[in-house]
């Protein structure tokens, strides 16, 4: 049995655009793994090739090359896509049918009998917070509610693997807390979550691991912890008061000035040392000493820059 | 295959309630003012008129609510996105096709049942007499809106509503003049005539399913000659569906 619950290797897709003049590459030689029980982060600017990956595991789209696997499977198939519940990007839903007959509908196609859907509706429709509008006709339904109708859809048939595109879209801030909790409980249950979103602070709270694309090339994937370890910066910032505003302190970079106070960068421990020994003889007083550490948020960020540079070279 | 029922099912909700079958009403309002209207100006043939403007008002109300409802059926929701969650579940595209294919065909039995049996009921009204004509008169019209159902069904795998509906409508008018065309075409240049047979035998001849004239003046036709126009009928709705599968299993949904 294998232990991946989603393996793209040198996955690649191309789209026509200008009634089929031009091509688009969706995906260049896409590759990630997912593990059991993981949940998964898909970081990535607007057309990254997101929600292209997404699709290739949803069988919304066929790759031109490369091998896409559900636990071993292809997605194509009807019994691989028995194990995994999807969530649309913007999910849209059949206007006339009720949150709970729409969730009927689903159950259907999945093959549960009538005791089953009845009892995961219900409990389901509480989970994400429709139990008031489950009779409700999903035309009448905010962005938000679509967005818990869709979660609600694709956790009906008790999947393995959750995969869900920007599940976060759409919420307010309550309603994305929810989601999170949700991620979470999942996981605890023995489930895998993948997703995708832009929400980097959400993604750095629950991730168990993360994939970065950017022009459908993967540019940095491992655990949360390791890429923001290895992207630690050395910088510290001193903040020191009672220093006189003409005397310099040529161990640090004087970054800023306010108050009496002086906030100093030291890149190496000598120099931290020496600036500490150096204001201690001055008699001023340490305010602070703090790492400098970078958010997932600054990472990211840094690291599309540095991957559109590397194409512009 | 019970979520191909499933698909049906939910075909025939949105149509009701998308008040698809106020239709029936309208064409109740139209065979009845048919008939005030043509009982008065008409002297003998009372029953005639009624059979034949009844059962064309049931091929015209068929034929339009299988074309609004059968261009739309799948591309509608290919636009609307409403497809993604339903094809990512464990559902094969053929199973879709078929639900949607099977959904219509029950919007069309309901209505043209209703329309049928108003028009019987306008009839016991005036006291006119119920042959077996009739029936095989409506037996046509439900052959007939069965194959351009699957006919609209297809094309709605591949192209857009309108471009679809003109598909119908071409294929209607065609498949009526067919017998015409290929009599017109075979006094032609070869190449047209090579053109014009294609079109004859590849676009259903329409004709096949018409039983008015039975209908209006009662007379019935052989079991044998009934058993053909069924199958030939069966065969076009599964040729068709099989097309739209086809097509359908090969589309990516962007």
């Amino acid at each position: 049995m294998s232990d991946l619950a989603i393996e793209l290797v040198n996955l690649e897709k191309q789209f026509t655009i200008n009634l089929g003049v031009r091509r688009r590459r969706a995906l260049d030689q896409l590759s990630l793994s997912v593990q059991r029980g993981e949940i998964y982060g898909f970081l990535g600017p607007n057309g990254a090739g997101k929600t292209t990956s997404i699709k290739v595991l949803a069988s919304l789209l066929r790759q031109d090359a490369g091998e896409a696997r559900v636990f071993g499977g292809d997605p194509l198939l009807e019994t691989t896509r028995r194990r995994l519940g999807f969530l649309p990007e913007s999910p849209v839903f059949y206007d006339h049918l009720t949150g709970r007959e729409f969730l009927r509908l689903c159950g259907k196609l999945c093959g549960m009998d009538r005791g089953s859907i009845k009892r995961r509706s219900g409990e389901l429709l509480e989970r994400v917070g429709l139990g008031h509008a489950a009779d409700l006709q999903v035309r009448r339904y905010s962005k938000g509610m679509n967005q818990r109708l869709g979660i609600a859809q694709a956790l009906l048939h008790d999947p393995e693997l959750v995969i869900l595109d920007e599940p976060m879209s759409g919420l307010d801030p309550m309603g994305r807390a929810d989601i999170r909790d949700l991620i979470v409980e999942l996981r605890k249950a023995g489930k895998t979550i993948f997703f995708s979103t832009h929400i980097i602070p959400d993604v750095e709270v629950i991730c168990d691991r993360i994939g970065l694309v950017n022009h459908g090339r993967m540019v940095a994937e491992g655990s949360v912890h390791a890429l923001l370890d290895a992207a630690r910066s050395k910088t510290t910032e001193v903040l020191v008061a009672g220093l006189p505003a003409s005397l310099a302190l040529p161990e640090g970079q004087e970054a800023a000035a306010a108050s009496g106070q002086r906030l100093f960068l030291v890149d190496s421990e000598d120099q931290l040392t020496q600036l500490l020994h150096r204001a201690m003889a001055e008699q001023a007083k340490i305010v602070s000493v703090t790492p400098r550490r970078e958010s997932l948020e600054d990472l990211v960020v840094r690291m599309l820059d540095q991957d559109r540079r590397e194409r512009a070279a | 295959m019970g979520y191909v029922l499933a698909i049906a099912g939910q075909t025939l909700t949105e149509a009701r309630r998308n008040r698809v079958f106020y239709s029936v009403f309208l064409f109740g309002l139209v065979v009845v003012l048919n008939s005030v209207i043509f009982t008065e100006v008409t002297a003998t043939t009372v029953d005639r008129v009624l059979k034949d403007t009844g059962l064309a008002a049931i091929n015209i109300f068929a034929l339009a609510l299988t074309v609004f409802t059968g261009v739309g059926i799948v591309n509608r929701e290919i636009d609307r996105k409403s497809i993604y969650t339903i094809l990512a579940k464990p559902i094969s595209r053929f199973g879709y096709i078929l639900g949607k294919y099977l959904g219509l065909l029950a919007i069309i039995l309901i209505t043209s049942t209703a329309m049928f049996i108003g028009l019987l009921v306008v009839m016991k009204g005036y006291k006119t007499e119920i042959h077996a004509g009739i029936f095989l008169g409506f037996f046509g019209i439900v052959l007939e809106v069965m194959v351009l159902g699957a006919i609209a069904v297809l094309c709605s795998s591949f192209t857009t509503s309108f471009v679809s509906a003109f598909i119908c409508v071409a294929v209607y008018i065609s498949g009526h003049l067919s017998t015409e065309f290929l009599r017109a075409v075979r006094k032609s240049t070869p190449v047209r005539r090579v053109v014009g047979e294609i079109l004859y035998y590849v676009l259903p001849n329409l004709e096949r399913f018409n039983f008015k004239y039975q209908a209006t003046y009662d007379l019935m036709v052989s079991e044998r000659a009934l058993a053909t126009v069924l199958v030939f009928g069966l065969a076009y709705v599964a040729a068709a569906l099989l097309g739209a599968v086809l097509v359908f299993s090969r589309r990516d949904f962007r």
